[in-house]
């Protein structure tokens, strides 16, 4: 059931009225969202349900049990159990089958033949999402940040909640189960900004991303290099209008049922520099991997070469989350080094939000173009199904064939036009969470703006594609 | 709450007012400009519906798919005018653009019809890929409705947003459905194409117009599969079929871009030498 269409638009109408109608205590409004979620959930796949409540069920358990006990070693002992077990089904439902060529592959190298099988093996969707959280919750009992919850229904509404399942943000759980344990009352100033935000995530989804899939999804083989180029550019801007799309999609249905996500995007691409990109791309993730990886491996606390090597052990990990391929790990490999730079010569990121009142100077602009330019050649890496794929690409970039007219951008035009509205906008509002979060006092101006961005929608959408992070 | 729920409300209300006048103003603009300048994928039969409105003397009609479209461009010809646009369409479409253009041009009906239709998508029916988008969105309109036999109709009628296909804004958005996504397999022709095209050749008897059929250039590759699928089925040893597959003209793999369109470079410019 997708964000975008008229099926979500009817059960999220439903569970509005019954979440705040019927929702008289917090466990009623609790248990509505479990329901919704599920149901939500197993939409998809019905037979992925049982995975999700057995999980949910085992780390409930664990993170009691971490609580009861005194002695730190025990506790941490429980905690390891509990991550091996999380990391365990990720790297089976997830990896099983790239390790098992891989080393077929290794081993066919060294002139050893294997005759392993891979499994037919269905990955459950959002199991990254849910895995981490599972995974935080338990690290920060045993760490003590938080104390488990005790209420099942409270804990598997953290796990499962609808919004953000399927792709995200992954809200730590103390920002996100304090919020379950009151009961919500309807808030109309929070819920006409999730209206506006949800608004805005659909043009960025159905108007920018989709509409441009249409131009990106084509034949590299019959593509010449200027059209490979102008899809490479096109995929930087759709990667990002679809996901933070989604995320504004996410936020937005949380506000309305009374509940804040962290945020997820902070404009990356007007940052300059692969360090202040990574504070505002999937900034939740990001804050994971920071918090259960880095920090864990000493972070930046420690000699500069031990800083360098946790960073490439974060991003390579990163890279890895997004699926079981070498180009994510490429990806993620080359996000490292792009990263390098700043950690050699200890350069601090942006502080977020933008100052718009702070000038930018041409050098900034430069930047910016240039940190585009290296982000848009790691989608390249990032977007292939295989290094062969990625070769074939990047040698038809480098041919004669690049001084050619490129092909169909006529497809593009409409997408294009929106996609140079949405950075302009994006732009002039840097400075708060997304750009309709404060609007013109102007009724005639804001309405104006919510009808210009309905009427693109039904009349500029593109072909509906599926959300490109749930993929992973 | 309430306040929330009447905004809301206002909210939806004043957008379908908005959308459905903006609806009129792009469908109006369209036909006086004859060019789709909308994001739909279907702009190519917007385009070839808007020529079989106009009156317009001309020898040759050529009706089809989009290999056919791309054999015949050509706009500025007096002898030729092409309504082909897509396969999406099925005879059920081409028969209605056909019937369109003549009851339009009754008075100086064109003096043959061509269809031009690719060998294997005799089998496609109105279940196809993009028969929401392309067919049922453009057709499934007053002005249309009488040139569809019953089961269509009442098919149709059954599809999501049916009672939404005769307004003009749902009908240039690019809202889509599709009822399956692959050719069915089975008959050559299915039977549903065949009641189409014996329409069409019996309004063309009817009004003294020749109808011919041909294919458009096919892959090399096919050949084989045609042939096999062609011979001994249910209407193939019909003449017009006969002669159709005479005229099905086998080129390189090569010069085919996907499993139908020709390469830019290897287009005919004159196909049929119709010019």
């Amino acid at each position: 059931m997708s964000f975008t269409s008229i099926t979500f638009l009817i059960f999220f109408v439903l569970i509005f009225f019954l979440y705040y109608f019927l929702g008289k205590s917090k466990n009623i409004q609790n248990t509505i969202l479990l329901i919704a979620s599920y149901f939500f959930y197993g939409y998809a796949d019905w037979r992925l349900l049982p995975l999700l409540l057995i999980s949910t069920l085992i780390f409930y358990v664990v993170g009691l049990g971490v609580e009861k006990q005194k002695s730190i070693s025990i506790k941490k002992t429980f905690t390891g159990i509990a991550v091996f077990l999380g990391v365990g089904l990720l790297l089976y439902f997830k990896y099983a089958n790239f390790f098992l060529q891989s080393f077929a592959t290794l081993f066919s190298t060294f002139g050893l033949k294997t005759n392993w099988e891979t499994f037919s093996i269905v990955m459950p969707l959002g199991i990254s999402f849910f895995t981490f959280k599972l995974i935080s919750y338990i690290v920060d009992i045993q760490k003590g940040y938080i104390k488990p919850e005790t209420n099942f229904i409270s804990f598997a509404t953290y796990i499962s909640f609808f919004p953000t399942i399927l792709s995200g943000p992954i809200d730590r759980s103390c920002n996100f189960l304090p919020q379950l344990n009151k009961k919500r009352i309807f808030n109309y100033t929070l819920a006409v900004d999730g209206c506006r935000q949800i608004l805005w995530g659909l043009f960025k989804k159905m108007v920018v991303a989709d509409g441009l899939s249409i131009f990106i999804n084509r034949d590299i083989e019959h593509s010449n290099g200027s059209t490979l180029l102008l899809v490479a550019i096109f995929y930087s801007i759709q990667i990002y209008a679809d996901f933070s799309g989604y995320s504004d999609i996410a936020i937005g249905i949380g506000k309305i049922l009374g509940i804040k996500i962290t945020p997820n995007f902070r404009y990356p691409y007007f940052s300059q520099s692969v360090n202040g990109f990574w504070r505002r791309w999937h900034i939740s993730l990001l804050t994971w991997f920071r918090y259960y990886l880095y920090f864990p491996l000493g972070g930046s606390h420690c000699s500069k070469v031990k800083c360098i090597r946790n960073t490439f052990i974060v991003f390579l990990v990163s890279g890895l989350w997004h699926g079981a391929n070498w180009n994510f790990i490429l990806w993620g490999v080359l996000h490292a080094l792009f990263f390098l730079p700043s950690l050699i010569l200890e350069n601090k990121p942006q502080i977020v939000p933008f100052d718009k009142k702070q000038p930018i100077t041409l050098r900034g602009y430069i930047k910016m173009f240039g940190l585009f330019v290296v982000i848009t050649f790691t989608w390249i890496v990032f977007r292939m199904n295989s290094i062969q794929d990625l070769l074939l690409y990047l040698s038809k970039i480098f041919s004669p064939s690049l001084f050619r007219l490129p092909e169909d951008v006529i497809w593009a035009l409409p997408s294009l036009i929106a996609g140079f509205f949405m950075f302009l906008f994006e732009w002039n509002k840097r400075n708060i969470e997304y750009p309709m979060a404060i609007m013109s006092k102007n009724r005639m101006i804001r309405w104006s703006l919510y009808l210009i961005l309905v009427a693109s929608i039904i009349f500029y959408q593109g072909k509906q594609t599926e959300f490109i992070y749930f993929n992973f | 709450m309430r306040k929330f729920i009447f905004k809301i409300f206002i909210f939806f209300i004043t957008s379908y007012v908005f959308i459905y006048c903006l609806g009129a103003i792009f469908s109006f603009l369209i036909n006086k400009s004859g060019k789709n300048f909308l994001n739909n994928a279907d702009y190519k039969v917007t385009e070839a519906i808007i020529k079989s409105r106009q009156h317009k003397k001309t020898k040759k009609l050529i009706i089809g798919d989009s290999v056919g479209a791309s054999l015949y461009s050509n706009d500025n010809n007096e002898n030729v005018i092409s309504l082909a646009t897509t396969v999406a369409l099925t005879t059920v479409g081409q028969y209605c653009l056909m019937a369109n253009f003549i009851e339009n041009n009754r008075n100086n009906p064109p003096e043959e019809v061509i269809l031009i239709y690719n060998p294997i998508c005799w089998n496609n029916t109105l279940e196809g890929p993009l028969a929401y988008s392309c067919f049922a969105k453009n057709f499934y309109n007053d002005e249309f409705m009488s040139y569809l036999d019953e089961k269509e109709i009442t098919y149709i009628s059954k599809w999501p947003y049916a009672k939404l296909l005769n307004q003009k804004w749902f009908a240039l958005s690019p809202v889509s459905y599709s009822a399956i996504e692959n050719l069915p397999k089975g008959e050559y022709i299915s039977p549903q194409q065949y009641r189409y095209l014996k329409k069409m050749i019996s309004l063309c008897l009817d009004k003294n117009i020749k109808f011919s059929m041909y294919s458009g250039p096919v892959r090399e590759s096919l050949k084989n599969q045609i042939e096999k699928s062609f011979k001994g089925k249910e209407h193939t040893n019909e003449p017009i079929f006969q002669d159709y597959y005479s005229s099905i003209k086998y080129m390189p793999d090569s010069c085919f871009i996907d499993q139908l369109h020709l390469k830019k470079e290897f287009i005919p410019t004159d196909y049929l030498n119709l010019y």
